[in-house]
């Protein structure tokens, strides 16, 4: 593909004193091919070797059979390009593919198949270039599950659909499940299960057979990266009660690998902490997981948006809509690059 | 038969305009509205969507109450219209939904103005500011300061106390630059960054609105507003489709700005003990 807007220029290597350093990118509503460019070098000039990307299927198919690859390209020939590492985020259900009241998150089982069509085709698409592919994200949240109940068995079954399509489109690629969100939800709550019991829950299904890392989203809220894990905590360690099911499973050759995660550090948000405490927690989890065998990146939330949030999520961000390095990115990058 | 035409001309275009003026004035100035308002009427209550974790705007109690700025300025803005207020505490993801799905009537919950979303939703006018203070010592007033040349002029050569790694610190960073150059003194915290200004440490600070406020309620006459860096608007969302409530919640606004109510209300939640401009 052509890159006038854009060239990609000389090809790059990511320098990084921490090879498990990943960020979330947020380029899916990007439209400027300049922009993207420059997102993907900031990341790799931050030191950070791994992204996190979401290649929504809406947008990629949004009539059944018609594919426009064009921006999923631009993103994936400049990320390769600066040397950084893909992990596709697969999901959301194109308007034809679902009933006309539902939300993007539904997805029915007779449509499973047109998903592992589109999963193959994505894998078959970034052979050699994406090694990385999750399928779908927070399957544990109702919003993320069409509003309907959550569901471990349907999503094992979805698991094993798309799992199996993208195999046989490239026997190489590493397909990542979960992606579950933190939360304490208590049994029979209508909106979340809590993340333990879905990933019990979705063992017992026999999941384990449909994918080969276990994408885990690990949110810090107000307690610093060491906090130690409890079942009744969302901390950054909880990585660790997921890693715990993995082994009482006998899955423990099964990495982990953290696709979201990390401190917002909002004023007045009460999940919130201070920016100098958000700046040490982030530095602290990147210290603590370099030393985890059983955990081979944390890419965490997130590096900038396209535009502002106007609220509490921008608080999430390393770099504003105006790629001005905030503080924590310019931390990191003094951690992180040798 | 023309001649005979022209005066019933005259008096149908003329029956026409007539009727189009009595349409635009009649009271019915908005045609396509939902009936939201009369529905809230009819009800008597006013549902008002938020996410109550963002103290000391809306948090909850001990009893789970919800309490704070924005839940007492919805309950005035229900009183206004003749109801009451009744406030649904969600998550802020899903505040826009539950407007969109007609499941709460107005959100507030510091909002900002969102360019993208102008289809879906109607703004209101803002009600507080939140955005970056520039502040020095009381006792340093300096009340000329409205251009970047004076903003420049106050820090050259001085010293300039942030929170560490906030956007205070950020804004910092970008203003020093070829033609001013000072000292970023980097703190823990927004407040102890206000409590080495007030010390003498430095000789300006640079702070939400929010912090600035509530340090000047510990802190009585210590600081000086001299103007605000950035803006963070704060402004109430309804559906499109109502308009008629829009302007209902518009002129509430007003109402309570000029009889001094939003100046009670930060009073009651921040401070006002501060100097400004």
């Amino acid at each position: 593909m052509a890159h006038t807007d854009a060239p990609l220029g000389p090809p790059h290597q990511v320098r990084t004193t921490n090879p498990k350093i990943g960020i979330h990118t947020r380029l899916t509503d990007e439209v400027e091919a300049a922009k993207i460019r420059r997102t993907l070098e900031m990341v790799r000039e931050m030191g950070a070797r791994w992204i996190v990307e979401y290649f929504p299927w809406a947008y990629i198919e949004p009539l059944s059979g018609l594919q426009d690859w064009k921006h999923a390209d631009l993103v994936v020939d400049h990320a390769v390009h600066q040397g950084l590492t893909v992990v596709a985020r697969l999901g959301m259900v194109p308007q034809w593919a679902r009933p006309a009241d539902s939300i993007s998150s539904f997805l029915d089982e007779e449509h499973y198949p047109d998903f592992a069509r589109f999963v193959g085709d994505f894998v078959s698409r970034y052979k050699g270039r994406i090694h990385y592919i999750i399928v779908w994200n927070e399957p544990n949240l109702s919003l993320e599950w069409g509003f309907r109940p959550v569901n471990p068995d349907a999503y094992t079954h979805l698991l094993q659909t798309a799992y199996q399509a993208a195999k046989a489109a490239n026997p190489q690629i590493k397909v990542l499940a979960g992606a579950l969100a933190p939360t304490l939800a208590p049994p029979g709550d209508a909106w979340a299960m809590n993340d333990l019991d879905y990933l019990r829950a979705m063992l017992d299904a026999g999941a384990a057979d449909y994918f080969d890392a276990l994408a885990v989203h690990a949110y810090g809220w107000t307690y610093p990266a060491d906090s130690p894990p409890d079942p009744h905590v969302v901390n950054f360690r909880r990585v660790e009660l997921l890693r715990r099911v993995l082994v009482e499973y006998g899955e423990a050759d099964k990495p982990i690998m953290i696709t979201e995660g990390g401190w917002n550090d909002h004023p007045r948000w009460t999940r919130a902490v201070k920016p100098a405490q958000r700046i040490q927690y982030t530095l602290q989890a990147y210290q603590m997981a370099a030393r985890w065998d059983w955990c081979a990146a944390v890419v965490l939330w997130a590096f900038r948006y396209p535009w502002p949030a106007g609220s509490y999520l921008d608080y999430y961000t390393f770099v504003t809509p105006g790629f001005d390095p905030k503080p924590i990115y310019l931390e990191v990058q003094r951690y992180a690059t040798p | 038969m023309k001649r005979l035409a022209r005066p019933w001309m005259i008096v149908l275009l003329l029956g026409t305009f007539i009727a189009v003026l009595v349409l635009l004035f009649s009271g019915l100035p908005y045609p396509k509205d939902d009936g939201a308002l009369e529905r809230i009427r009819v009800r008597g209550i006013l549902r008002v969507g938020m996410d109550a974790s963002f103290p000391p705007f809306a948090w909850l109690d001990t009893d789970g109450t919800p309490i704070g700025y924005e839940v007492e300025l919805a309950e005035y803005i229900a009183a206004h219209m003749g109801v009451r207020a009744q406030i649904i505490n969600l998550a802020f993801e899903g505040l826009y939904d539950a407007l969109d799905a007609g499941r709460v009537d107005m959100i507030i919950s510091e909002l900002t103005y969102d360019a993208r979303r102008t289809r879906e939703v109607l703004y209101s006018q803002p009600y507080f500011d939140a955005g970056q203070l520039l502040v020095t010592r009381a006792s340093t007033k300096d009340d000329g300061v409205l251009e970047t040349d004076d903003i420049n002029r106050l820090l050259d050569g001085g010293r300039v106390a942030v929170e560490w790694g906030s956007t205070g610190d950020m804004k910092a960073r970008q203003l020093r630059g070829n033609t001013v150059q000072y000292t970023v003194l980097a703190y823990p915290s927004a407040e102890e960054a206000l409590v080495a200004l007030a010390a003498g440490e430095a000789d300006v600070a640079i702070a939400d609105a929010v912090s600035v406020y509530q340090f000047a309620k510990s802190h009585p006459n210590a600081l000086h507003i001299v103007c605000y860096l950035t803006h963070e608007p704060y402004v109430i969302a309804t559906s499109a489709r109502s308009p008629r409530l829009a302007a209902a919640i518009r002129a509430a606004l007003e109402t309570l700005a000029h009889s001094g109510v939003l100046d009670r209300l930060r009073e009651r939640w921040l401070s006002a003990a501060l100097t400004s401009p």
